[in-house]
């Protein structure tokens, strides 16, 4: 069983991708304030050395310690960043920036340290010039106050624009599944027996084969179920009609032998409704016994005049009853196919013709091949149909009007069938990838045309193979 | 009583017309919905039994067209489908009763009776007038308690006069009812009948009217 998520893949992405340019913008954000950090250390220092450089050059005064006081207390509280420097000839403080402590600012030694006083860190250069020892000293404060504010300026837009992101992210996000969600809805939507395919308005190539896969399970259950329904109405309908006759005949017979009169009349009835019974159960389950896509396996190579010839002889003894002539013209010729059915099909094509037809009618029965095809006509020299109840000719069920119902003697008519005769045809014909027409025979009656797809290739090798 | 029924299966047509037969109904069959209506129109039957799957028009059709020119005519419908709007359908397009097949017979005499007790002037199966007692489940009837001997014909006679009883029942009336196509009529045969009948009955039980009928008087 699958487990039932509770996270949405929009909500998934959406956190993932924040998550992602959050992660991105403060690790940029690091790398530049470290960045511009040494850069300002690089910058500063020169500046501290070339402070130093001109300090040295300068021919400095003297200074009076009092006055170094004065101006230390007066100017206090001014510039508390900027530079201090000391200069020191011989161990004396000679002068000095007003800030700047009268102590040392450092060991004399030369170049960069770092020092504490003031209440501050500072960054300290020293170089000695002719006994005269320079030092400079800057807050390194400064510095990390500098490297911030390039810093915040680069990424303040950034950080401003993440609530922005994330909606055009969460924009183009619902956008991209789109599809995917009208597709879990259409799939939500559907009731258990809604077999209808799914189409989507958008769709992308990533969900096209979950899609076409989904609406061929459905096409196929579909067919399946309305495989089913169809045996169930068959079922349903042909068979209540027998049922009956055996039913009804059974409680003649219940009065005939209550009254000591049983009919030889009535035993047959019964033993013909137990045949057609028994015709009808066969002739349902044939046309819903096979599906389209595992019968095509079963084919074999088959000659279709070995084919006519067993329909033929199966439905013999009828039309010798009906003393009609019957013919064959074909030669051998093969084609891919299920013997069984095809002997079925061919069968009730004749069969029909018996049935439909008056005594001594004409029955015509040939095969052809034309280019990739093969033809099969039955035609008959009966009254044939007319071009409404061609129409209707397919139809489960539809039986053709035989012309003797109006007669008091219609009983002795046996031309009953099932109706499914037709329909079954057409079945077998389409499970053969072939097509099936009626018109008028040239005989005068009906005509059934069955034409089927052949390879050429194919049958002159089983032709060469056969020989 | 006269049936028609409209059932295009002639195997089943014909073993339900014996089945009536048997039953003391007489049956005129048709395999067409527009021979039954034909039919409905210039004969006269006392109910219509009615298959909806026929070979040129719709059952309903049938009804919807029988409806409409004998409204009393009572339908019964016979169908091989059993889905639930197709009875509601028929119900409504005034069948009066309905029965799916495969049914069986006893059910559909029984429904016939109640088609002839709705007709007559009884309202019970068994109908007692006198000594006389007719048992139309069984088809048989009694003086005190002792079975008459009727034929089949008979039988129809005394049936329909009980049925009837207080009406007169014209002898058309009871030749339509006891004969079907086909079978040959003799213009003296009710009379005949009728006769046979009274033998075996108390005198004065059927009175004549001349030049109308026959009646059995209401106590």
């Amino acid at each position: 069983m699958l487990v039932e998520s509770t996270i949405t893949i929009q909500r998934y992405l959406l956190l993932l991708i924040l998550s992602i340019i959050v992660l991105a913008t403060f690790g940029a954000a690091l790398h530049g304030y470290r960045a511009s950090m040494s850069q300002f250390d690089d910058i500063f220092d020169s500046e501290l050395r070339s402070l130093a450089q001109s300090l040295s050059t300068l021919n400095v005064n003297v200074i009076q310690e009092e006055q170094t006081d004065q101006i230390t207390k007066s100017e206090h509280n001014s510039d508390a960043n900027s530079f201090i420097f000391q200069i020191w000839r011989n161990d004396r403080l000679i002068n000095k920036s007003p800030f700047s402590p009268k102590s040392p600012l450092m060991a004399f030694q030369p170049g960069f340290s770092q020092q504490n006083f003031n209440g501050k860190r500072w960054k300290t250069f020293s170089l000695k010039n002719n006994e005269q020892w320079i030092m400079v000293a800057q807050p390194i404060k400064l510095r990390v106050q500098s490297a911030e504010a390039v810093l915040l300026e680069a990424i303040a837009p950034i950080v401003l624009a993440i609530p922005l992101i994330a909606l055009l992210v969460l924009f183009a996000i619902r956008k991209s599944l789109a599809p995917l969600r009208e597709l879990s809805t259409k799939v939500k939507q559907k009731s258990p027996d809604d077999l209808s395919t799914i189409s989507l308005k958008r769709t992308s190539v990533e969900l096209n084969p979950i899609i076409g896969t989904l609406n061929n399970l459905l096409n196929r259950m579909a067919n399946a179920f309305s495989r089913e329904k169809r045996l169930a109405s068959d079922a349903a309908h042909e068979l209540r009609t027998p049922i009956s006759v055996l039913n009804i005949t059974a409680h003649n017979l219940q009065h005939e032998y209550n009254t000591q009169a049983i009919k030889s009349e009535t035993l047959t009835e019964l033993q013909q409704g137990v045949t057609r019974m028994a015709h009808v159960i066969e002739q349902i389950l044939l046309l819903n016994r096979t599906a389209p896509e595992q019968f095509s396996k079963q084919f074999e190579p088959l000659d279709i005049e070995l084919v006519l010839q067993k329909a033929i002889n199966n439905v013999y003894t009828k039309i010798d009853e009906k003393q009609q002539s019957i013919s064959l013209q074909s030669e051998s010729m093969m084609m891919l196919g299920d013997e069984f059915s095809l002997v079925t099909l061919f069968e009730n094509l004749i069969s029909n013709a018996n049935k439909y037809c008056e005594k001594h009618c004409e029955i015509v029965i040939s095969a052809q091949i034309k280019p990739q095809k093969l033809t099969v006509s039955v035609e008959d020299s009966g009254k044939g149909l007319t071009e409404e109840e061609m129409a209707k000719a397919f139809d489960r069920f539809y039986r053709a009007q035989v012309h003797e119902f109006n007669q008091p003697d219609a009983s002795k008519s046996v031309a009953v069938g099932c109706g499914l005769g037709l329909s079954i045809v057409e079945h077998i014909v389409t499970l053969h990838n072939g097509s099936v027409k009626l018109e008028k025979s040239s005989l005068g009656g009906l005509r059934v045309i069955t034409t089927f797809g052949i390879k050429k290739s194919e049958n002159r090798q089983e032709r060469t193979s056969n020989a | 009583m006269k049936l028609l029924l409209v059932e295009d299966d002639i195997p089943l047509a014909k073993a339900l017309q014996q089945s009536l037969r048997n039953e003391n109904y007489s049956v005129d069959c048709v395999h067409l919905g527009k021979e039954g209506i034909l039919a409905v129109k210039t004969g006269d039957y006392d109910a219509l039994i009615l298959d909806l799957g026929l070979p040129d028009i719709d059952g309903f059709e049938v009804l919807k067209s029988v409806k409409s020119n004998k409204n009393n005519l009572p339908v019964l419908i016979l169908t091989a489908r059993d889905s639930a709007p197709e009875k509601v359908k028929g119900l409504d397009l005034g069948a009066d009763d309905y029965l799916a097949k495969p049914f069986d017979m006893t059910e559909l005499f029984a429904r016939l009776r109640v088609f002839e007790r709705r007709a007559g002037t009884v309202n019970s199966a068994i109908i007692k007038h006198g000594d006389i007692t007719l048992d139309t489940t069984a088809n048989l009837a009694y003086i005190d308690e002792e079975a008459i001997n009727f034929s089949r014909r008979e039988y129809m006679i005394i049936k329909s006069l009980m049925e009837n009883m207080g009406r007169i029942q014209s002898k058309q009336q009871l030749e339509n009812k006891l004969y079907e196509w086909g079978e040959e009529v003799a213009s003296n045969t009710i009379e005949v009948h009728v006769h046979h009948v009274r033998k075996k009955l108390p005198d004065n039980f059927i009175k004549t009217v001349r030049g109308v009928g026959y009646i059995i008087n209401k106590v």
